[in-house]
Order: C-alpha cells, then structure tokens, then sequence
C-alpha cells in the first residue's frame, strides 16, 4: 500500500501499531469492519464510533456471518470467501444484504483484507443504507406511478363499457391525420370490416365518394354550424348510404372528431353451399390460411394461421404486415407480392415464419391474386413443413456425406489462409446467390433486392460463378 | 451441394474443393445458429440490447427500446413473457458476480418496469368484455423491494382478458378490504423471500376466514423451497409462476362449481 513510489510504509518509519490502538483505527476506517475466522465464524465486529446508528452487534461474535445475511447474500459471500481462502480474493468489492432480527435489513459493500494468521479476513464494510434509502423513495414514486396507472386504466374500461354497449355506431378521427383512433363494433358493422382492421385506417377510404381532405373540411364544417345536417357518404364496403354526425374535440392538444354514425339495415345475404364448405375449410383446415390487402396487410387468417406464428388474438395479427412474421421480412413479402401481381399465383414458395418466441417455423406458401374489382385481396395457404425439414436433414445425414471437419483439415494447410477465406467468401456468395435466384423463380429484380445488391452488381456475380448459364 | 453444380461448370468457381464448399456450409450453418432462440426461448441478440439498454448510463427511452426490439421482429408478447423476465434475471445473476451494484439493479428494474408499461399500454379487454372478465387481485406484500415480476404477471393477466388490481405494499386490512369489496376470483400473491411466507399465512387465513366463495389462492415469485411444503404452511391452492396456470385452474373451478 504505497503512494506515488514512496517506499514510507516499508521503509520502518511506521511503527508498529498495538492491536487496541488497530481495532480503533480499522472502526474509524470503515463504517463496519467484520473479522472473519476461515470457517465462516465472525470473531469480532468493529463498527464506526461516530455512527451509533448500526446499535450493538456484539451478539454477532461467536455466529456465522451467513446467520446475518439475506438469502440471496449467502451464496455470493460463500463465494467470494472460499475464492479468498483458495488465494484468490475478490478484485471487487461486495454488496451484501445483512439480516438481523427478521426485520432488520441494510446492504453494505465490503473490500475482502488479510489479516493476522490462520486465514482470517477483514472485511471492511461502507454503510449503503444512504443509497438504499434513496432507491426506496424510488420505488415508492413508482409505486405511486403504478397506482395512476390503475386510475387510468379505470377510466379505460368504462370507456371500453361505453363503446361496447351504446347502441350507436361510434368512430374516432384524428383531424390532423384523417385516420380511425378507435371504433365499436355497431361501427364496424356498419362499415363492413372487422373492429381491428378499422384502427389506423384511413376514415376517408371507407368511402367510395370522398376523397380524405375533402371529407375532413366537411365534417370539420358541419360540426361549425348548428342546423347543419348529418354527411351523407357511401360505404365502399357495405354499399349502403352512412349519415356521419360530427363533433370535434381536443384531447392531449390534438383535435379529434367523434363520428356518430347511422345507415341503411344491412342486407344479409344468405351464402350457397360452396360458399359455406370454403368458410368451414377456413377454420377448420390445419393449413394457415391469410388473406391479405394489395399492399400486404392482413385483412384475415384462420386458427392455423394464429397457432403457427404463436399470436393468441386475431387482433395481434389483423392490421399487421405479414413481414412482420417473414423470416427475411419485407423481401419475401416483396416476392409474394410482385408474384402475385404479375403471373396471379405462386406456389411452394419455401420460407420461414417467425413465432412469437422468434423461433422460426419452416412453411412452404401457395400465393393466389383474387380477382375482385372492389377489393382485390391476395391469398395464402402455408404448411409448416418442419417435420419434412427434419426428414430431408435425416436423409442428408445418412447419405454418407463426407464428414465437413475432415474436409476442413484436408483443406487447412493446402493453401494460405488469405487464399481460403477468399475461396470460402466465393463459395459463400455463390451459395446465396444461388438460393436467392431459386427462391425468387429466377427473378432479378427480386434476387437483387433480397441479397441487397444493384441489379448491375447481381449479373456481374452471376457471370463471375457462371450462374447466366441457366437460362443465357 | 457441393458435389452438384446445378449451374453448369462455366467459371472458376468450378474448380473449388470440397473443402472450402464445406467451411462455406459452416459458416453458413453458424450464421444461422446466431438467429436461433436459447434454451429460455429468448434471442441471445436481443436480449444483449435490452441488457445493455437498462443499465446505459445515458438514461432511457422505454418506447425507443420496444421499437428497437420490436425491430429484433420479437412480439409484444414474447418481450412481455420472456425478454423482460430474462432480462430481470439477468440483473440478479450480475448483482451476484458483483458486477454490478445494487443501485444499478433498482434502476434497471424501473427501467424494466417502465419498458413493461409501454409495451402492455392498450392490452386490456382483447377478446372479453369488461362486464364478464374474471377479476384478479395481485399482491406484493409489504417490505419487497421489487414488483417488477407481479406486473409481467400483471400484463399476462390482462391480455388474456382479465379484469386486474395491483396491490403493492398495502397492509394486511387494506388487503382485506379489497377482498371483501371487490369479490376478485383469484389472488395471486408475490413471494420473494422464505421470510416472508409467514405473513403471508396470516394473510391467506384472513381471506379464507372471509368465507363467501373463497379466491382461487396462488403463490408465486422467487420464493426457494418445496412447493408441497410452502403450500400446507400457507395454505394456498396453488404455488406456480405461471398465470396461465393459476387462470385456467380458476376457470375450471368456477365451472365445477357451476358458477360460469
């Protein structure tokens, strides 16, 4: 323990101290010093004569020290004590929870010293009682946080009441961004579509006959004038007339319009057999079946759908992009998409689901585009295909492969290192491009796209491994 | 693979060994083990971000975190049961390697706390209505230091369409004022240390002394010991950590008793 070179504490200016002169000298040093037989036993606890707050430990003399600490202290100081009595003490300091009278808790951070003969250990302790004080204020200011959490979420489910049991069909517009905030189910009805799908859509494009600034400046006007009437609209959807009856308010700053909205009594149509065969394959097949809007979103799946990304509500998942469950995101859903789009349909396209755990589930997808003017949706049928994967990989290894370790170390000294990281970036590049050009059906624009590169820089790396050869 | 080229032989490429067509393969094979899940279900990826994020020194941004990890293509979810849960464990397992101060635990934890509140903001009421939801009471007893596992169970709940109060260091007459007033189906109580099972005891004793269609009684958290032991001295139906479980053994209780 030296400072700045200075050789004055080996040097025998010190003298040497008296062990009663020590033990006064050890309490002032520290907060609480413990000195600690190697069996665990405390032999003596010194404590700071200028803080009487620790009160009389005395009776901690002749114990375990393990009989004064809190369970989860005991394991990290049998630790750290039988690393010091192997020789190696702990580089940092320690933080234990000592315990005393059941209800008497405080944390002190100890530095691990030798000291005298037989393996004892000092240990001098900082009192953290100030810190734990302060992150109990902490705690408790996020205890009252929770507890305006819970007011608040009082409020949300009488709302939700509200919604749920007027008779009115309600739907919240944000003035500024024209989309749905929230809407009831008599709403969703009316409108055509499910409660989930009308989140965050555009409220104009429900409507065949307005365009979204024209419809916001009429519904903003109307809630102006008190004699003015209800909008009248079409539904895109439902085909029948839609009076909205506008009210604007603020909320947090934003101006948002509450829709009250009133129409025609649907007509049900009853559906023919087939009709009701392709909804019942719907629910029931073990395939995932989703429908999806041009632009990708989930407009419906089935249960399959649902058990195989792992979501447990359609409301996880309706509204989403598929990429969001892709395993290569928006490049397999721009494959899907452009395929579809193009030639109508695809199929076996091979990929990857990610579940809700992030564990990827191997699918084989047929695509269909459906043709309907009105709403054009795209199709999609998955089979998760793992047990296959699992058959194909059985098959693989007892095909006598050459084992990949033994080629390896054949291949580790036949040439310079430089030389096989480069032949393995080739082989590499080659295999992916590869992949990529039989996954997107020999697609360019599409392969280039998944493997991030320029549609320049794709043809010359298909020259380079001679894969133009294909199909010229 | 690699004895095949399907391409033809035009191009160097075609001269390349075996060798070197297999170290491709493995370097292939462990790009692809780095996007698998551990043994825990968790992504050792997105798991090392959110570690990092809770003890950065340079404070912390809960919804910039959830779009970072939404961005890791993880559920709502999956961060809600695994990653935040992981992520708490993970705190314990530094705190023990002293690698990190008690100080640093408590602001992780809230760090955790407030990343678990904007994740679950808006998951209430999906799939029941609120008139005929289940009604659960969760109860952290007084003197715990941390919550943070009684509101993952919380948010759980929640999302599975029940109705959900938490009571966080409330004496044991306020605990039984809630009971008598708000009937919950189940209470599940957060246990973390031996020490305070007794206090828990006198609490399930009062509950049961209520009468009146007694709570299911669950306890759960880090409590250490044999379950069968912990559940003859406090008197509880179930010690689990799981909500799922503590749920569906309420459900099929209530049905045998033919109250739904």
């Amino acid at each position: 323990m030296t400072t700045g070179g200075s050789n004055f504490w080996s040097s025998g200016a010190v003298p040497l101290i008296e062990p009663q002169f020590l033990s006064s000298i050890i309490a002032a040093a520290s907060d609480i010093a413990l000195v600690v037989s190697a069996e665990g036993t405390i032999l003596s606890v010194l404590i700071n004569n200028q803080d009487d707050s620790f009160g009389n430990l005395k009776h901690w003399e002749g114990r375990a020290v393990v009989d004064f600490l809190t369970e989860d202290s005991i394991d990290k100081f049998q630790g750290a004590h039988a690393a010091y009595l192997s020789g190696t003490p702990p580089k940092k300091s320690l933080e234990l929870n000592h315990l005393d009278n059941a209800t008497w808790q405080y944390p002190v951070r100890y530095t691990f010293h030798r000291f005298g003969h037989e393996n004892a250990v000092l240990l001098l302790g900082r009192d953290l009682r100030p810190i734990a004080e302060t992150q109990q204020q902490l705690v408790q200011a996020q205890i009252a946080l929770e507890q305006g959490y819970e007011a608040r979420r009082e409020f949300d489910t009488r709302y939700r009441v509200v919604m749920g049991n007027v008779d009115d069909a309600v739907v919240f517009v944000s003035v500024q961004t024209g989309r749905i905030e929230d809407a009831n189910d008599h709403a969703a009805v009316l409108l055509g579509l499910k409660t989930d799908s009308l989140m965050g859509a555009t409220f104009a494009s429900l409507f065949s006959d307005r365009s979204g600034a024209e419809l916001t400046e009429s519904l903003m006007n109307a809630t102006l004038s008190d004699d003015a009437g209800p909008i009248l609209v079409r539904s895109s959807r439902t085909r029948q007339t839609v009076a909205i009856h506008p009210i604007v308010f603020r909320a947090a700053g934003q101006r948002v319009l509450m829709c009250r909205l009133t129409g025609e009594d649907a007509v049900s149509v009853q559906p023919d057999a087939s009709t009701r065969h392709a909804v019942a394959l719907f629910r029931s097949t073990t395939d995932a079946v989703a429908f999806l809007d041009m632009r990708g979103a989930m407009l419906s799946v089935n249960e399959a759908f649902l058990d195989l990304v792992g979501a447990a509500h359609l409301s996880d998942v309706v509204g989403a992009s598929l990429s969001d469950f892709m395993a290569r995101g928006q490049i397999d859903m721009s494959v899907i998409l452009e395929n579809a789009t193009k030639s109508g349909q695809m199929r076996s396209y091979a990929t990857r689901l990610v579940n809700d755990l992030g564990a990827r589930v191997p699918v084989e997808v047929s695509v269909a585009k459906l043709e309907d003017p009105e709403n054009p949706a795209i199709a999609l049928i998955m089979r998760d295909v793992s047990r296959l994967e699992g058959v194909r990989k059985a098959e693989n290894t007892s095909n006598n492969l050459p084992d990949p370790g033994r080629n390896v170390m054949d291949l580790v000294g036949s040439a310079s290192l430089k030389d096989i990281v480069a032949e393995t970036t080739d082989a590499v590049e080659k295999m992916c491009i590869e992949t990529a050009v039989n996954l997107t059906r020999n697609n360019r624009v599409a392969a280039a796209e998944m493997l991030g590169l320029s549609r320049q820089s794709l043809y010359v790396k298909l020259r380079k491994f001679g894969l133009l050869s294909k199909d010229g | 693979m690699a004895q095949d080229d399907t391409f033809g032989t035009n191009g160097s490429y075609a001269e390349s060994s075996n060798g070197v067509e297999s170290l491709a393969a493995q370097v292939i094979t462990m790009l692809c083990e780095r996007q698998t899940v551990s043994a825990a279900g968790v992504r050792q990826i997105a798991l090392d971000y959110l570690g990092r994020s809770i003890l950065a020194r340079d404070g912390f941004d809960a919804a910039r975190v959830l779009d970072e990890l939404r961005g890791y293509r993880l559920t709502v979810d999956a961060i809600i049961d695994l990653y935040i849960p992981q992520a708490a464990l993970l705190l314990g397992e530094m705190w023990k390697r002293s690698d990190i101060t008690f100080a640093d635990v408590t602001i992780g934890s809230l760090r955790l706390q407030a990343l678990l509140g904007e994740a679950s903001h808006g998951l209430v009421w999906i799939g029941q209505t609120p008139t005929n939801a289940l009604h659960a009471l969760i109860v952290v007893s007084e003197g715990e230091q941390h919550f943070l596992g009684a509101s993952v169970v919380a948010a759980q709940l929640r999302r599975s369409g029940c109705d959900v109060s938490l009571s966080i260091s409330e004496t044991r007459k306020q605990i039984l004022s809630r009971v008598k007033s708000d009937h919950p189906d189940m209470i599940l109580l957060s246990c973390a240390r031996l020490g305070a099972l007794e206090t828990i005891t006198k609490t399930v004793k009062n509950i049961k002394a209520i009468g009146d269609r007694t709570p299911v009684l669950a306890l759960g958290g880090a409590v250490r010991g044999k379950i069968d032991a912990i559940k003859k001295q406090t008197g509880v139906d179930m010690v689990t950590n799981s909500a799922t479980e503590v749920l569906s053994f309420c459900v099929k209780r209530k049905k045998a008793l033919g109250y739904i």
